[in-house]
This record gives C-alpha cells, sequence and structure tokens, in this order.
C-alpha cells in the first residue's frame, strides 16, 4: 500500500520567481525508506517541507497538485493535527532543541505531553526509547551542552517516540562528523525496522545505497529518476544530473573501463571486492584487449 | 624557513580542559594540508592558534618567522585567514558584494583594488551571480562559499578552511578541489579540516591526524589512509579504495586506480 | 521507583513546596519591604536568609546576594547622597557633599531595592521554573505564554556562548577588539548583526520544531512533573495574601493618621 502519494505537485515561494517544485509526483509504499538525492537547491529540502505540510502553511506561496499521506490530504489538515501523522527532523541539531527541557528526559516526555499522553505511559515510553536509541547515558544532561551528534541522536529520538507512522527526515547528518553519522544512521535502521515509512534527504550515497530501498532523484525542481539505489547508481544519466555515486561503484566503473570486467554494480566495499576477486580467479580471456 | 611553524603548542581552558597537548608541525607556502580526526580531537582548536585567535599556553606558533603573540587576532587577519565553520557567525552585510569587500574597506584599500578582488574570489567560488542578493537568502552551502570569498579576497598567506565540504554537493565539493588548487598555484598555504576522507585523498597531498588533542600521524596521505591501525585509532574511515586495495591483497599504498587495475591483471596471469 | 525519583530529581530542590506557594513567599516578602521603611527591609532581608537556609541554598543563595544586591546597593546608595541636591549639609569634601535630604532619599529608595532585589533572587534560586510553568499552565496560563517565558530563560545562556563565537569570528576578519573603549564600540555592530539574523533564523526553525513535537496539537497537554499542592501550601498562599492585605492595609492607616 502507498503510504506517501504525490500527484502534479507545483510549488513556487512568496518570492521566488520560479517553482521550486515542478510537477512531482510519486509514492512511498508503506514501511519503505525513500531516499531524495540532488544538487544544492533541487527542492529536496522544499520537498519534504511539502510533504509535512510546512509548505504553504508555514512559508505561503503558491502550491497545485496533491500530497496524500496515509489517506489524508496534508493542505487540508490543520497543521497541528499533521504532528500527530508524520514525524519531522531537520538539518540543525541546535534548533532542534525545543528550549523548554532541562533534560534529555524532559526533552523526550515533550512531544508525548503535547499529544496528552498519561504521566505514567510517557515515562515508561521514554525509557524505551532511550534504550532503543542507545541514549541512556544522556538522560539527565542539559540538550543543549550535548555535541551535534547528540542533539541529533535526541531530536530522532524526541520524534520517533510520538509513534508517527510516517518520518520525513531532511539531511541529518551534514553537520555531524563521521562517528556521529554512523550513530545517527543507526537510528534510521531502527526506525526503519520499526516498520516506519521514511523519506530521507542525504548527500551520503555510502549510506544510501545501504539503507534506502527506493531513490528518487531532484534536479532543479523536477523528479528526473526514480528506483532502486543499484538501478539509479549504475545509470549513466548520474553524471548529467551531477549525483556523487558511492565511491564502490564510481571505483568499478573506472576499472571496468581500464579492462577489469566486474559483473553487476557494486555499491558497497564487500560487493566490489567480491566482484573483483572473481575476476582475479578467473581465466584470462581478455588479455589482449588489456594490453593494447 | 616554513611559512607556518607550529612548536610545541599546548592549550588549556581556564576551567582547566586540555583541549590541545603538545603539537607541532610546519607549513611551505604553497602547500595543502588536511586536519582530520573526530569531533573533539583538538582539531578546531589548534587552527584558531595558526590565526591568533587563541593564543598558546605553551610553546609558540610562528607565521613567516613571527610569533602570532606579538599581534591582536585583528592585525593577524591579514596573514592568516579563517573560514569559520559556521557561516553565520560572520556574516552582516546586507548584499554578498558588501560582504564580501567588507575586510578590504576596513584596510582603507582604493576601489578599483577592491572590485578586482572581489570579482576574483567571486569567479574562483562561483558566488558571481549572487554578488547584489542578501546573504541570508542563499543556501548554507553557497552563504559557506561567501565567507571563502571574504577570505579570498583579502589574499593572506595561510588559509583556514573549517570543514568547507560540509552540507556541499558534487558541484560544491569540484569547486572547492578547483579552488585548492588555484590558491596553492598562487603560493597559498591551506590548511583544511574535514570529515569528507575521499575528498581528502583525491585533493590532499599531505594529512595530520589527530586523535585525543594530540597529532598522531603527519605525512603523505596515501602512507597515513593506508595505516589502519593509525586510522581506526583516529576512528577514522578508510576510504573505499584504501579498503579495497587492502582486501584484495594490495601492498603498495596507492591512490592510483590504474596500478589497482595492473594489480588485479597480474594476479590473472599467475593464476590463469 | 528509579524513574519516579528521576523526574523528582528536577523538582528535588523545592519539592518541599510548591512553586506557587513560593512565589507567594517572595512576593509578600518584596512587597512588603518596598511599602515600609528601611528597618522592614532588613527584617524581610533577614527572613529570606531563613528561607534560603530553610531549603538547603543558604551559600549559593548568599554569594549570588552579596554579588548582585549588595554591590547595586551600595552604587546606588552612594551615587544618590552625592547628586540629591539639598540644604542640610551633613559631610562636605571638595566638591563633594552629602545632605540630609539625600541622604534619607537614598536610604528610602535603597532600602526598597534592597528588599525587592533580594526577594527577587530568592525566587530565582528556589523556584524551578519548568515547575513553576506547569503550575501556571494547569491553571490556566495559555502554553505559549508559558513557552516563551521558559524558553527565553533557556536560550539566553545559549545567546551569550554565540555572541563568543560571533566576536571570534569578527575578530578573524580583521575588526579589532582587543584596544581601546572606542574602538570596542565600533567593533559592536557587526557583531550584533549576526546574533540578531541569528536569532531571527533560529525562531523560525525553532517554530517548525514545536510544531513537529506536536506544540499545537488538538489536544489537552500533559505534564510529567508531579507537582504536590499540599493543605501547607494553601494555607500558607492564604497567609501570604493576607500578610501583604494587612502591610498595605495598615500602611494607608499611618498615612491617614498621621497626616
Amino acid at each position: 500500500m502507498d503510504s506517501i502519494q504525490i500527484t502534479n505537485l507545483t510549488y513556487k515561494y512568496p518570492i521566488s520567481e520560479e517553482a521550486v517544485l515542478k510537477n512531482i509526483s510519486m509514492h512511498v509504499k508503506e514501511g519503505e525508506l525513500c531516499a531524495v538525492i540532488g544538487a544544492n537547491g533541487s527542492g529536496k529540502t522544499t520537498l519534504c517541507n511539502a510533504i509535512r505540510g510546512f509548505v504553504p502553511k508555514f512559508y505561503k506561496g503558491e502550491i497545485s497538485g496533491e500530497v496524500i499521506v496515509n489517506g489524508k490530504d496534508v493542505q487540508k489538515e490543520e497543521i497541528g493535527s499533521t504532528a500527530l501523522d508524520i514525524g519531522f527532523v531537520f538539518q540543525n541539531p541546535f534548533t532542534q532543541i525545543s528550549g523548554i527541557a532541562k533534560t534529555v528526559f524532559e526533552e523526550l516526555a515533550y512531544g508525548l505531553e503535547n499529544m496528552g499522553i498519561e504521566r505514567e505511559i510517557i515515562i515508561r515510553r521514554v525509557e524505551e526509547i532511550m534504550r532503543m536509541t542507545k541514549i541512556e547515558e544522556f538522560r539527565d544532561r542539559n540538550p543543549f551542552q550535548l555535541s551535534g551528534g547528540q542533539q541529533q541522536r535526541v531530536a530522532l529520538a524526541a520524534i520517533l517516540i510520538m509513534g508517527q507512522p510516517v518520518l520525513v527526515i531532511d539531511e541529518p547528518t551534514s553537520q555531524l562528523d563521521p562517528q556521529s553519522t554512523d550513530d545517527v544512521f543507526e537510528v534510521i535502521k531502527l526506525m526503519k525496522t520499526m516498520g516506519k515509512t521514511i523519506v530521507l534527504v542525504e548527500h551520503k550515497m555510502e549510506q544510501i545505497a545501504e539503507y534506502a530501498d527506493h531513490v528518487i532523484v531532484l534536479h532543479k525542481g523536477e523528479a528526473v529518476m526514480e528506483g532502486t539505489p543499484k538501478e539509479i547508481f549504475s545509470n549513466p544519466l548520474c553524471e548529467k544530473y551531477h549525483i556523487r555515486l558511492p565511491q564502490c561503484t564510481k571505483i568499478d566503473k573506472e576499472l571496468k573501463g581500464m579492462g577489469i570486467n566486474t559483473k553487476g554494480i557494486p555499491v558497497t566495499v564487500e560487493e566490489t571486492v567480491n566482484g573483483i576477486k572473481d575476476v582475479m580467479e578467473s581465466k584470462r580471456k581478455d588479455t589482449k584487449k588489456w594490453r593494447l | 624557513m616554513a611559512l607556518v611553524e607550529v612548536k610545541n603548542i599546548s592549550f588549556r581552558y581556564p576551567n582547566g580542559y586540555l583541549a590541545v597537548d603538545d603539537v607541532s608541525f610546519s607549513i611551505e607556502a604553497g602547500e595543502n594540508i588536511a586536519i582530520i580526526g573526530q569531533n573533539g580531537a583538538g582539531k578546531t582548536t589548534t587552527v584558531k592558534m595558526l590565526n591568533g585567535l587563541t593564543k598558546p599556553c605553551e610553546g609558540d606558533v610562528l607565521i613567516q618567522g613571527e610569533s602570532t603573540r606579538k599581534y591582536t587576532t585583528a592585525q593577524m587577519a591579514r596573514k592568516a585567514g579563517y573560514v569559520f565553520q559556521n557561516p553565520e557567525d560572520q556574516i552582516f552585510n546586507a548584499t554578498v558584494y558588501k560582504e564580501v569587500e567588507y575586510g578590504l574597506k576596513k584596510r582603507k584599500m582604493p576601489i578599483e583594488e577592491c572590485e578586482r578582488r572581489v570579482n576574483d574570489a567571486a569567479e574562483l567560488t562561483g558566488i558571481g551571480p549572487y554578488l547584489e542578493m542578501n546573504p541570508y537568502d542563499l543556501p548554507l552551502s553557497i552563504r559557506k562559499f561567501v565567507t571563502i570569498a571574504s577570505v579570498i579576497a583579502s589574499d593572506c598567506d595561510v588559509m583556514i578552511f573549517d570543514e568547507p565540504t560540509a552540507g556541499q554537493d558534487l558541484d560544491g565539493l569540484e569547486r572547492l578541489s578547483e579552488l585548492n588548487r588555484v590558491l596553492t598555484k598562487r603560493g597559498k598555504a591551506i590548511v583544511t579540516i574535514t570529515h569528507d576522507m575521499e575528498f581528502v585523498a583525491e585533493n590532499y597531498d599531505r594529512v595530520i591526524v589527530m586523535c585525543q588533542k594530540k597529532v598522531i600521524a603527519d605525512g603523505k596521505t596515501k602512507d597515513v589512509f593506508f595505516e589502519k591501525e593509525i586510522m581506526s585509532k583516529a576512528m577514522l574511515k578508510q576510504p573505499a579504495l584504501v579498503r579495497i586495495a587492502s582486501q584484495i591483497g594490495m601492498t603498495q599504498n596507492t591512490f592510483d586506480l590504474r596500478e589497482v587495475a595492473a594489480f588485479i591483471e597480474n594476479r590473472r596471469q599467475i593464476q590463469g | 521507583m528509579v524513574i519516579h525519583m528521576n523526574v523528582q530529581k528536577e523538582t528535588g530542590r523545592t519539592q518541599k513546596l510548591n512553586p506557587l506557594t513560593i512565589l507567594y513567599i517572595v512576593a509578600a516578602l518584596a512587597v512588603i519591604s518596598v511599602v515600609y521603611d528601611y528597618k522592614v527591609s532588613v527584617v524581610c532581608v533577614v527572613m529570606m536568609m531563613f528561607i534560603a537556609a530553610g531549603f538547603g541554598e543558604f551559600t549559593s543563595y548568599f554569594k549570588l546576594w552579596c554579588k548582585s544586591i549588595l554591590w547595586m546597593c551600595a552604587l546606588c546608595f552612594v551615587l544618590q547622597i552625592f547628586f540629591i541636591p539639598g540644604e542640610d549639609i551633613i559631610w562636605k569634601y571638595g566638591v563633594f557633599q552629602v545632605t540630609r535630604e539625600g541622604f534619607g532619599q537614598a536610604v528610602k529608595l535603597c532600602s526598597r531595592l534592597f528588599g525587592a532585589g533580594s526577594a527577587a533572587i530568592l525566587g530565582f534560586r528556589l523556584i524551578d521554573l519548568g515547575s513553576l510553568m506547569a503550575v501556571l499552565e494547569k491553571r490556566g496560563v495559555p502554553p505559549t505564554v508559558t513557552y516563551v517565558l521558559m524558553s527565553t530563560a533557556n536560550i539566553i545562556p545559549q545567546m551569550i556562548k554565540r555572541m563568543g563565537a560571533i566576536l571570534e569570528a569578527q575578530k578573524s576578519r580583521g575588526i579589532e577588539m582587543e584596544s581601546n573603549m572606542l574602538v570596542r564600540a565600533k567593533a559592536f555592530l557587526p557583531s550584533i548583526g549576526p546574533l540578531i539574523l541569528n536569532a531571527i533564523v533560529n525562531a523560525e526553525e525553532r517554530a517548525i520544531t514545536l510544531e513537529a513535537r506536536a506544540f499545537s496539537a488538538p489536544c489537552r497537554k500533559t505534564s510529567i512533573r508531579v507537582i504536590p499542592d499540599m493543605q501547607t501550601d494553601k494555607i500558607i498562599r492564604g497567609l501570604m495574601i493576607a500578610a501583604v492585605i494587612l502591610a498595605i492595609g495598615g500602611k494607608i492607616i499611618l498615612w491617614i493618621v498621621f497626616k
């Protein structure tokens, strides 16, 4: 079943001259992780805001087309009630700290308090989510005193706890170091195993290759490519749309150009190594070609 | 004499927290260096001592033979430019042009010279089309290039870039590597902090690895990246090419795919 | 239970009394010391010291009090006695002279500052803002109001930290700040600009954060803070209201009688 259905979505910010999203149609199945990639300025963040309903309710501007999330038309819903259906996490770890809580424990509880959940249930849920996302060690720390990576994990946990079936996550790791990036992806992996439908904007192609079920490429506001990570990264159009390939895919592609004919298109180190080992163990038929 | 000499510097905050512990290295004009390491390893505090923003508690930093202690940070700005991690901390002018021009006007440079330098910096950083726009209307990745342009315009000998790769797309990364090439050719010393190991492998000949407030490796990027122990001690990931090369049994350190291809072919011949 | 203790720990400092009760006490003491003269103010401040001690906060309160109120009062007193003109000179040195009128005025003003200021920082020390807001919200104060109060208190220290980063950034682009006052004053604008712009950008993003956390969800909010409101609290609050009415009433009577 489709969890998110977008049909012919076009949107223009009040001050922009050109539409930022142009006639976008896409579907995300329930429980699927859909990665949105593309150059800066291609409309990825705006698309996230449109799915969550912040566009046009928060940012105004002109919109046409439809965004249906779990059967509800996001544009017609109240901005407050959409919060119960769609979770939203974005780039800046600092501004995602509510500013109202003195401890991480309270920070996680905040969303549930706003939802009117009973105290005992909140406390149990906070405990549970802290354990699952491995942030128990921060429980009594002031969220503002945490590092960016830790804050981002708290932000993810604070949304995860609210239990919405659909999560929109916009460049969660662009301000983080490699270790924190891995930690954040651990949480995203957890969200996936919990069956959440996830829309993720991310620049790190290695992670996309590993975690995404489905990739959409935006280019100047249009959805220009769509498919599994493998399909996308093996498509020569990537170059045209300035998509950075996962390192392994790029290496394999260049090796192929030098006559090392590995099978298939790898997206991880393991796959690449296996592909090369297969070649090394195979009989040499194309020697001459290579020598030339 | 090296352009920058860092001699046994340490830095301890007034509250007793040790942020940099006995770090030494030197940088020649025209050299291009990446400083890598986990957050909290001491990278930012170290580079802040290069431009005199922070004065070392022990040891000394010499730029062109002169100690940073002799100058205020503002005076140092002419020798060593620093692009902050967060462009929001720097930008305050109403247009991109004024922002880039600001430091030059402060120095009372003639208008024609200002214009020449701003245009040169704008071309290198690709912000030409945005010169008349308000920097706050631009996306973060371009705002970062605005702050880079301000430093390029000031034409100092040492340029320090703190995480310029964060949030950049392929175009942004390509622009950064082009920038590095042009600036080093002009004889500038470039020091970059980054978490993008692939970018380091492709663009920097020399790398300094920091871990727990100390420098644990300083050398050719190739050699350092193939040292599995150093990389894992610093909690850094080896780039994919390095992992692939080691896992297929290559013993020489190389970033050159042609060598990898030759190695594979060789193996085949032996087995075939 | 562990969980229970943890939530309590937040409010532990003041769990003996409801934060609203403490607010009443502090406010009553402030009003009384403002209405009457310096003798009453001194008595009130001594009482505040005892209250602080009762909460086990004497040392921290006293330190803060010395650093803020004592200094402020001393400075205010000195300014007042020298600059309020009068006829009856009681002390003179060069151009400086102290008059009886000036002295009287200074004592009056400083005693008010002394009483009200001490009360304010006592409240700051003893009342856990989060708990107070939870109580107020329960009593019908809109969440938007309590949010603004709470987040302002929490975000100001972050803004100060940010200011430090901005000053560094401006220094390293060549704006002189390590020199005399005039030079520093000139550097003020380029530093305050980013701070304000930052604050605006952050406010917008934080509004989104709140929306994401269901701030405007169409339902009643709950709170994980358990703030007991005992019989004692109610009695104390009643007494405080009575004390304030009596104090003001007494003052009016005194005024009528002696006029």
